[in-house]
């Protein structure tokens, strides 16, 4: 293609600001403007807070912080300064600043945090009331300021629009909130509910038969580590976990009409390979359970996890927050085992070498 | 399965202009012809009108009169290309077919963006308009029995049930509350990019086409119904276009519309059945891909911007289809009946004062008079009962399932505005 305009290589690239300084675009007025931006971003905190779909949650997170960065740069370059300078607006103006300072604090928290962890939804609850509450406050008080000021708030407004795309735009390149390009396979599309439906009864049934399974192998060593007391304490607990688990499942079967021990040997194959580790005594029957207590752990975890899924998918609110129980409790046993392993190992060896033949 | 233009070789765009004898394309035979082959030629036809007058837009807006140069051969492509299209629909296909074939693609391409739409928010905007369109299946097919004595099952298959949704008689809102959140393009999700550009082209040809033929009939009660729901059709292209990214610059636009494009035909291309119009398609798409190249170039010279950091994505990873959508229109039926719009959200028209903008708008223009509820009467009374088809048993809200009951039928709203009355 031929050259468009001479030596406009050198220049620089066109920005919002450009194109609303031109005329070239209609600029809006600053509080309307933010205001949008505020129900767009409250928006999302309730989408992040409605799914249980953790890819949800791990695209919406950096899409929610890259929006408030952004949105509060351009706050703070071009709408507080300004406020500020009014006498009605000096303290709502220094309040709203504090309030930015707060919530850029948890959003560097939140980007230090792994998405995948309990804490992250915590720390995303604490941003959104935080957040809600300067909302509240800067839509009632500084926004009425600025309403009342003799101020070009068009003017402010083209300013803070284009500010807060630089940013935006900006943000995507760093990759600080690229979105993610695989979510794709992630949504909820394309699914026939009935579907999921089966598979989440299969799956409860399944998992059922999977914790009892789980069940045989806590209960076979709880009177067998008497030498090592945190996990006998651990495991103890857990067991009570699995009665709780148990009971849990079987009410939800039920609340699909089904019984739970019609497919019980269905998922026995799977976690009898788990327990056939478990089964054989011998010297150091405590380090292998150790393998077999993680793995089944984690077998458990992932099999919640995924009916999870398979409830979001169906429908089935009231069957979340049990399955998430569940997923919890099979987490914390795995964790608790495998940040034991080396404990459990050095404490085995300590008893050879006293001689003792590591209890039963 | 991921396709990504920009990694294409398009067609030259010097190859692309065509004779008057290749656009002029044979018709399809109306009679065997696949409900869904024609609402696919409806929705790329609206595409390229919008192709065709965003370009004009950006024509006047700009001062470089080599970059309107270069606009133009574009456009003159894109205008050849909705000839090709527009022109697959033959001269014995009525003018309340080709209605009937438009009001499909509302309701079955708002259906399927509904549910490849990922943000809540926009999610509501297309189930919320879904409604309305379906209601206007279901009255544009009463006028067809009334005035052609055929029925619409014979244009629209059974792929599509046609029973009433959001009465007509209620869609008509005050102007300012048809106005959402824009997205902004830099934070939005991909699809939800392509699934706005998709809708707001489709809404406006709806637009375009009942502005234009509305008076083609010489009954009454025609014209009334194509002005009525004419007017619903406007209010649909402001409630869509304005969760468009108004900060986008235009060349952003530009880049924007040659992106959809492709990922438009490059899903009709897989979708169609009939290997004459896919042959169109996949022409059309080639031709796209070197205007997508052109779109990239223009942007990088004038604004210096990296194309590929603006377009959402490596790449399509699942094309559009026209399926059939029942479970969900009915769901969303059950569900969002009686939402109407305040400010940018959606309520509970239960919820509105009495004296609410809406009920005086709905007093200033409904009068004492409404074509849509007519057609329904009148049909009734031809016919000895309303056309249906209900093929996945009785309507999901009670209030609308007998035809006994007339002026918005048993619905919150109706009940709401005997209140406000």
């Amino acid at each position: 293609m031929r050259r468009v305009i001479a030596d406009l290589d050198a220049a620089e690239p066109v920005r919002l600001a450009a194109s609303l300084k031109a005329g070239k675009k209609v600029p809006p007025d600053v509080t309307g403007l933010l205001a949008d931006d505020h129900r767009t971003v409250l928006g999302w905190f309730q989408w992040y807070e409605g799914t249980s779909d953790r890819a949800v949650r791990e695209r919406l997170l950096p899409r929610i912080c890259a929006a408030l960065k952004a949105h509060m740069a351009a706050e703070e370059e071009f709408l507080y300064p300004v406020i500020g300078r009014f006498q009605a607006g000096a303290a709502s103006a220094e309040r709203a600043g504090a309030e930015h300072a707060e919530a850029k604090k948890l959003i560097e928290e939140l980007s230090e945090q792994s998405p995948r962890e309990a804490a992250t939804d915590r720390l995303v609850a604490k941003l959104k009331s935080a957040i809600t509450a300067h909302i509240a406050e800067e839509e009632t008080e500084l926004f009425s300021v600025a309403r009342r000021a003799p101020l070009d708030l068009y003017a402010i407004g083209a300013a803070v629009a284009a500010r807060r795309v630089e940013a935006l735009l900006k943000l995507r390149t760093d990759g600080t909130s690229a979105p993610t390009r695989t979510h794709k396979e992630f949504s909820m599309t394309n699914i026939a509910v009935s579907d999921a439906r089966d598979y989440l009864l299969l799956g409860l049934k399944n998992a059922h038969a999977m914790t009892r399974q789980g069940r045989v192998l806590v209960a076979g060593q709880v009177e067998r580590v008497e030498s090592y007391p945190l996990l006998k304490a651990k495991l103890e607990v857990h067991l009570r976990e699995k009665d709780e688990q148990l009971a849990r499942l079987e009410r939800l079967i039920a609340g699909y009409g089904a019984k739970p021990s019609v497919v019980k040997d269905a998922a026995m194959s799977v976690a009898a390979g788990v327990a056939a580790i478990a089964s054989a005594a011998s010297a150091d029957e405590v380090v292998k359970n150790s393998f077999a207590t993680l793995a089944q752990a984690k077998y458990e975890a992932a099999a919640f996890e995924t009916l999870i899924v398979f409830a979001e998918a169906a429908g089935e609110k009231e069957a979340l927050q049990p399955l998430q129980k569940c997923l919890s409790e099979s987490r914390g046993l795995a964790s608790f085992v495998e940040e034991n392993l080396r404990g459990t190992a050095v404490r085995f060896l300590q008893l050879r070498a006293e001689g003792q033949r590591a209890k039963r | 399965m991921a396709f990504n233009p920009l990694r294409e070789k398009g067609i030259p765009l010097e190859a692309q202009l065509r004779t008057w004898r290749e656009l002029n394309v044979t018709p399809y035979d109306k009679d065997d012809v696949h409900p869904y082959s024609r609402t696919r030629g409806i929705l790329l036809n609206g595409i390229e009108v919008e192709a065709v007058m965003f370009s004009h837009q950006m024509a006047r807006n700009t001062l470089d009169t080599e970059i309107k140069r270069q606009l133009a051969l574009l456009r003159r492509v894109e205008a050849q290309q909705q000839k090709a299209i527009n022109w697959l629909i033959p001269g014995n296909e009525t003018t309340i077919e080709v209605t009937l074939g438009y009001e499909q693609v509302a309701v079955d391409l708002t259906a399927w963006l509904a549910q490849h739409e990922a943000d809540p928010y926009l999610k509501k905007v297309y189930d919320f308009a879904l409604l309305e369109d379906f209601d206007h299946l279901y009255r544009y097919a009463n006028l067809y029995e009334l005035i052609e004595g055929k029925k619409a099952d014979e244009i629209c298959g059974e792929l599509t049930e046609i029973t009433p949704g959001r009465p007509t008689i209620f869609e008509h809102r005050d102007p300012r509350d048809e106005i959402r959140r824009p997205m902004a393009v830099p934070a939005a999700d991909g699809q939800s990019v392509l699934n706005a550009l998709t809708i707001v082209a489709a809404e406006q040809q709806t637009m375009n086409f009942y502005m234009t033929i509305g008076n083609r009939y010489q009954e009454p009660i025609a014209r009334a119904t194509y002005a009525e729901i004419g007017l619903i059709e406007e209010q649909h292209v402001s409630h869509y276009e304005s969760i468009l990214d108004p900060a986008a610059s235009w060349f952003e636009n530009l880049l924007l519309h040659q992106w959809h494009e492709c990922w438009m035909y490059w899903s009709a291309a897989q979708d169609e059945t009939d290997p004459r119009v896919r042959a169109l398609y996949e022409q059309h798409l080639g031709m796209e891909i070197e205007h997508l190249r052109v779109a990239c170039q223009l942007m990088k010279a004038v604004e210096k911007r990296d194309p590929e950091e603006i377009l959402p994505m490596g790449g399509f990873a699942e094309p559009l289809r026209f399926r059939s959508n029942k479970a969900y229109v009915r769901a969303v039926l059950a569900g969002q009946l009686n939402l109407t719009g305040k400010d940018s959200d959606f309520v509970s028209v239960t919820t509105l004062p009495e004296d609410d903008r809406y009920f005086l708008y709905q007093q200033r223009v409904n009068g004492d008079f409404s074509p849509t509820e007519e057609v329904i009467r009148a049909n009734k009374e031809k016919n000895g009962r309303d056309y249906r088809l209900e093929t996945e048993g009785p309507h999901p809200v009670e209030g609308l399932r007998s035809d006994e009951e007339r002026d918005g039928a048993e619905t919150d709203y109706a009940r709401r505005q005997r209140a406000a009355a």
